[in-house]
């Protein structure tokens, strides 16, 4: 980037992502201190010391996504953009999408899923997020407020949750979204898993608008959802669902990753334990002291410097402090050399039914000690397309058209008058994938407890 | 933590079932809302607030016949009755976890309302977490839930009466 405000970014997946239309709002939300801070917060936490290059940030990801809702918007235009209500509210709502698809992550710290594990504090960071739009103490509410006005801000900040035309909120949070869209090119492109690439030119060149596909939905006034054209976007979606899949199966839920991650838990644990009773090392940063002592809950001035780098020295500080705990000292130690101490076993079978696992959990913590200690039951759910039985259509309508409102990837004709319809009407890849529920289940644990976990799980 | 397992068992037992997915659905999130710790994540949907987490969790204790789905009705519409099976509570009596909740009263006067009450009452409830109120919060509810516009007074007034209490 020049001095002067380019409208222009180079990204290595997308190419050049370009700023068009609204590029001064879009400049002054990027140029925020709360945007700049996403560099300094990588997309896939530890990933990286499974795959050496996975060292992107939330920062790219943030534009990358930007760009597509971008994309998405030009072809909607061009689809439907002869329809006067299409095209009045793609021109007055564009810039409220740009602006969520570009602010949508800013809430995540650094590890987040992790830390909010350790906190129990799950999707916090989508609050932060949107707190953070219309916080008068916030960079991105005073830039905001340059280019629009109180009830607009209100809409960017609900636009992740609802919009009264549903299918503004599909474009950045939905099951086909910007987010998705970007992050699996974006992941398989770094970490070099070549699985997670598909063929996104073709995908966005299928989006259109179809109405609510439940039958029972008035048509008056018509709640138009995001589609892809059944002619052209079957192959495409069947494409990217696969790539999401291997993606999960190879980066995400990969067992060395998970395994860090629950590294990392247990020593956020451990932290958050010694904070409590004021007893982490006396050279810890105070604003890493006072995120563990407060559970995340910080300032914002506090929180545009808690990034990866304050915890990373933080764990340098815990590595070395004689005045912290053994356990601190260990697991950040290790973190830092990636020397491996937890080990795991696989919960597989009848272990993984939902009473047996919360029985062993009740006995690991009666026998063992509390979980976060010395154990952690990762639970990793994934379904690669969630997609009712279409016999639940028979049996309970309303739970059937619900479950595909929210979850279904939607074909439509692209005729304005007709509804859309779930793509695993069509697809028999996508009917098989919705009924394969692939539950990644594994018990981390310390050495020191081995003997004890091996006891309650007869392995 | 076993809280979703143990607080969705606990809420299908003291109810003795609940009809329809969706009813199930606007019942955990406005429980939620009143302080009861399901752990679930909801978002706006078509019919009000709804979890995805929420739903794969009920299929998943169908599917290991933990509860029972059976065809039902509800208004003269059909619909599926979850009800606890015998394993369930079994499994709740090992985790000593088969007291009845404090909650449990509020949670049977809301199984006695038609699932379009609780929908309103969800919305309601969800739209004044995201910040609204007044006149904002009826607009809104209005807007994206026009089906639903002449249940909006009784919906806002029964959450009044909801925080009141």
């Amino acid at each position: 980037m020049t001095n002067e405000r380019s409208k222009v970014f180079r990204d290595a997946v997308h190419g050049l992502i370009s700023l068009d239309s609204d590029r001064d709002l879009l400049l002054d939300l990027i140029d925020t201190p709360e945007f700049q801070r996403l560099r300094r917060v990588r997309q896939l936490g530890v990933s990286n010391l499974t795959y050496p290059g996975a060292e992107h940030t939330r920062f790219a990801h943030s534009l990358g996504v930007l760009h597509i809702a971008i994309r998405i918007l030009e072809t909607l235009r061009r689809r439907h953009g002869n329809d006067a209500r299409i095209k009045s509210w793609l021109d007055g709502k564009a810039k409220i999408v740009k602006a969520a698809a570009l602010l949508h992550d800013l809430g995540h710290g650094p590890f987040s899923h992790m830390i909010e594990r350790a906190f129990g504090a799950h999707g916090r960071h989508e609050e932060v997020s949107k707190r953070m739009i219309d916080d008068p103490d916030s960079g991105v509410f005073e830039a905001l407020n340059r280019h629009m006005g109180a009830s607009e801000i209100q809409e960017i900040k609900n636009l992740l949750d609802f919009h009264e035309h549903p299918f503004l909120h599909d474009i950045v949070s939905g099951s086909l979204d910007a987010d998705r869209m970007d992050y699996l090119l974006r992941d398989s492109h770094f970490t070099g898993v070549a699985y997670g690439s598909y063929d996104i030119e073709w995908v966005l060149n299928s989006f259109c608008l179809g109405l609510e596909p439940n039958p029972d939905t008035p048509s008056s006034p018509p709640k138009f959802r995001l589609c892809l054209d059944k002619k052209r976007g079957l192959h495409a979606a069947e494409q990217m669902i696969i790539a999401r899949l291997h993606m999960t199966m190879q980066v995400y839920a990969h067992k060395t990753t998970r395994m860090w991650e629950a590294h990392l838990l247990l020593l956020f644990a451990e932290a958050t334990r010694m904070a409590e009773s004021k007893a982490l090392p006396a050279e810890t940063p105070a604003v890493v002291r006072r995120f563990f002592e407060q559970k995340g809950e910080i300032s914002h001035k506090d929180f545009l410097q808690l990034d990866e780098p304050a915890l990373q020295t933080a764990m340098v500080v815990w590595s070395q402090a004689e005045d912290g705990s053994p356990k601190l000292q260990k697991f950040s130690d290790c973190y830092l050399r990636r020397r491996r101490i937890l080990q795991y076993q696989t919960l597989e079978g009848a272990a993984q039914e939902p009473d047996a696992l919360a029985i062993l959990r009740k006995n690991l913590e009666e026998k063992v000690g509390p979980e976060g200690g010395d154990w952690l039951l990762d639970e990793y759910k994934f379904t690669p397309y969630k997609a009712p039985e279409e016999g639940q259509k028979a049996l309970d309508p309303e739970g059937y058209w619900e479950n595909v409102s929210k979850e279904a990837i939607l074909l439509a004709t692209g005729e304005l008058a007709d509804r859309a319809s779930p793509i695993q009407i069509q697809s028999r890849l996508f009917q098989s994938l919705g009924q394969g529920k692939m539950p990644i289940i594994r018990l981390f644990f310390t050495p020191e407890v081995a003997e004890s976990i091996k006891t309650l799980t007869d392995q | 933590m076993n809280s979703s397992f143990v607080t969705l068992a606990q809420l299908l037992i003291c109810t003795d079932g609940i009809t329809g997915r969706k009813k199930l659905q606007k019942m955990v999130h406005i429980l939620q809302c009143q302080g009861v710790d399901f752990g679930f994540d909801f978002r706006l949907a078509l019919y009000g607030a709804y979890s995805s987490a929420l739903s794969s969790q009920v299929e998943e204790l169908v599917e290991f016949g933990l509860i029972d789905e059976s065809p039902g009705s509800a208004g003269g519409y059909p619909t599926s009755s979850f009800v606890a099976r015998e394993r369930l509570i079994n499994a709740l009596t090992t985790l000593q976890e088969s007291q009845i909740p404090a909650w449990s009263e509020f949670a049977k006067r809301l199984n006695e309302k038609s699932s379009r009450e609780l929908e309103g009452i969800s919305t309601v409830l969800y739209l004044a977490k995201a910040g609204l109120t007044g006149e904002a919060l009826k607009v809104q509810f209005q807007a994206i839930k026009p089906h639903l516009s002449g249940d909006f007074e009784a919906a806002e007034a029964y959450v009044s009466d909801l925080s009141a209490a």
